[in-house]
């Protein structure tokens, strides 16, 4: 028996201002850009926030840290245009590296504070056999940044945004990467700009990494819309803010 | 398929002395006040350690920390009358702060050796889409402490204790804040008790938002006893103590 939130789900699409908040800077393309180019196409404005700085998974081994960093900016700006991102913010942990938790926090709440989204998408901190480190703490940091926005005695890392922070309402939240989604969004007609922004994440694939990734986002488009109406999906838990406690 | 614990499930009514160990001040009785307040009428003595501080959500932000601190106590003091509460203990960590989880286990250690119950009650941990960072290690570490009360040679904050301590059992866990529950306590008899308590903690709560917290754990209530021969519930996780290591 699962007790599912009383709460009503909010609807993505009355978000006029999305923050979407990624491990690495592949992340929200991977998982989401089919459901934030329709989006951005309805009229709402897209940031994305990236937590690391991506420099482990660099396929030209040989670039200086300065050079690998140009180079993943570039594939992002590139995907950016493809899903109109609005613009892009960085918080440079180090990528799979040890870091802290609360910095982590600080800084989404200075980003949440600054832009006052009110819709926030994120990955599943709660998602069943995820090993990578990054993925749950930057879901569980996004999470409790987006409960604690409004309780500015939690400061973020920057005194001057709190200081002119007014509150403001988040609707929600959306986790990708999910194994527990309670909405099924259709790409169909978004599925070749989502092809095309992933395929601008040059930095971390190589040719044949790159066409494996698509076939595996091909093959997982088509299982998510098992069932439904259309033919591709892209998986999603959207809860209401107050669903982020107690299981309310 | 989730496999579950081949262990009895513990009779929560057998209990004759239960801690119960909340993050916050409120959330012993929002989650379990129903069920508490039956098994102290019933005789078993109610223990409540709180193990953070709350100043980050108390209402007015005028209060010095040691008024609200004093506003706090009061609160949950007139809640514990209603419930039943033997007495109270606090440990201070800080608000959804950044504190080490091993010195809160420790505590809990001692409060555990100290007081040996026979039940304990806490969070679910393990409750996807909590956000609170507070919920999670607070269920954590108070699993842990339970499982190793008896195992003295891992220290708890006090030596004394320690030395002091002769191994007693803990027949279970019980977990509130739950989306899996095995137990759902019937609690129409103690409903209005329930919400008696819960109206007591005014220093977190403007009027607005405790008329909407009511009207969620009313709805919450009916909820999770449908299906069930009675109107309201709260759910539980109960384990035997053995069942919180390996799945056994």
């Amino acid at each position: 028996m699962t007790i599912e939130t009383i709460l009503p789900i909010p609807d993505i699409f009355s978000a006029k201002r999305i923050l979407c908040i990624q491990p690495h800077y592949d992340d929200n393309d991977i998982a989401a850009s089919g459901i934030l180019t329709q989006l951005a196409r309805n009229g709402a404005e897209i940031f994305y926030l990236t937590a690391t700085d991506d420099l482990m998974g660099i396929v030209d081994t040989s670039l200086s840290d300065a050079d690998a960093a140009a180079a993943l900016k570039r594939d992002q700006f590139a995907a950016g245009k493809i899903v109109s991102v609005k613009e892009q913010f960085w918080c440079g942990y180090p990528d799979a590296g040890e870091y802290n938790y609360f910095d982590l926090r600080r800084d989404f709440l200075k980003y949440i504070r600054m832009l006052k989204p009110d819709f926030v998408f994120a990955p599943d901190a709660w998602l069943t056999y995820e090993g990578h480190h990054d993925h749950i703490q930057t879901g569980l940091a996004a999470a409790e940044a987006v409960m604690f926005a409004g309780l500015t005695k939690i400061a973020s890392s920057d005194p001057g945004v709190d200081a002119a922070y007014e509150e403001h309402d988040i609707q929600g939240i959306a986790l990708y990467f999910t194994r527990e989604p309670n909405y099924i969004a259709d790409i169909t007609s978004t599925w070749e700009d989502k092809i095309g922004a992933v395929r601008c994440y040059k930095a971390q694939f190589d040719a044949p990494g790159m066409d494996r990734l698509i076939m595996g986002l091909d093959a997982k488009s088509q299982q998510a819309a098992q069932g439904q109406s259309f033919a591709r999906g892209e998986s999603l838990k959207v809860l209401h803010t107050s669903a982020l406690h107690v299981g309310i | 398929m989730a496999i579950e614990s081949l262990l009895p499930i513990p009779n929560i009514f057998n209990a004759r002395r239960i801690l119960c160990v909340q993050p916050h001040y409120d959330d012993n009785d929002m989650a379990v006040a129903g069920t508490l307040t039956q098994l102290a009428k019933l005789g078993a003595e109610l223990i409540y350690l709180t193990v953070t501080d709350d100043l980050m959500g108390v209402n007015d932000v005028l209060l010095s920390d040691t008024a609200a601190t004093d506003a706090l106590k009061r609160d949950q003091f007139a809640a514990a009358k209603i419930v039943g509460v033997k007495e109270q203990y606090w440990l201070g960590y800080p608000d959804a702060g950044d504190y080490d989880y091993f010195a809160v286990r420790a505590d809990l250690l001692k409060y555990i050796r100290l007081i040996q119950p026979d039940f304990v009650f806490t969070v679910d941990p393990w409750l996807t889409y909590e956000g609170h960072r507070d919920h999670i290690q607070t269920g954590l570490a108070t699993a842990e402490a339970v499982m190793f009360a008896g195992l003295t040679k891992i220290t708890s904050t006090d030596p004394t204790v320690d030395a002091a301590y002769e191994e007693h059992e803990i027949q279970g866990i019980a977990f509130y804040h739950t989306r899996e529950p095995n137990y759902i306590s019937d609690i129409s008899s103690t409903w209005e008790d329930k919400i008696d308590a819960v109206r007591c903690y005014e220093t977190q709560f403007d009027p607005e938002g405790m008329n909407r917290r009511v009207a969620l754990l009313d709805k919450k209530s009916e909820q999770v006893a449908q299906g069930q021969s009675f109107a309201r519930g709260e759910p539980i996780k109960v384990l035997n103590t053995s069942a919180l290591h390996v799945g056994i």
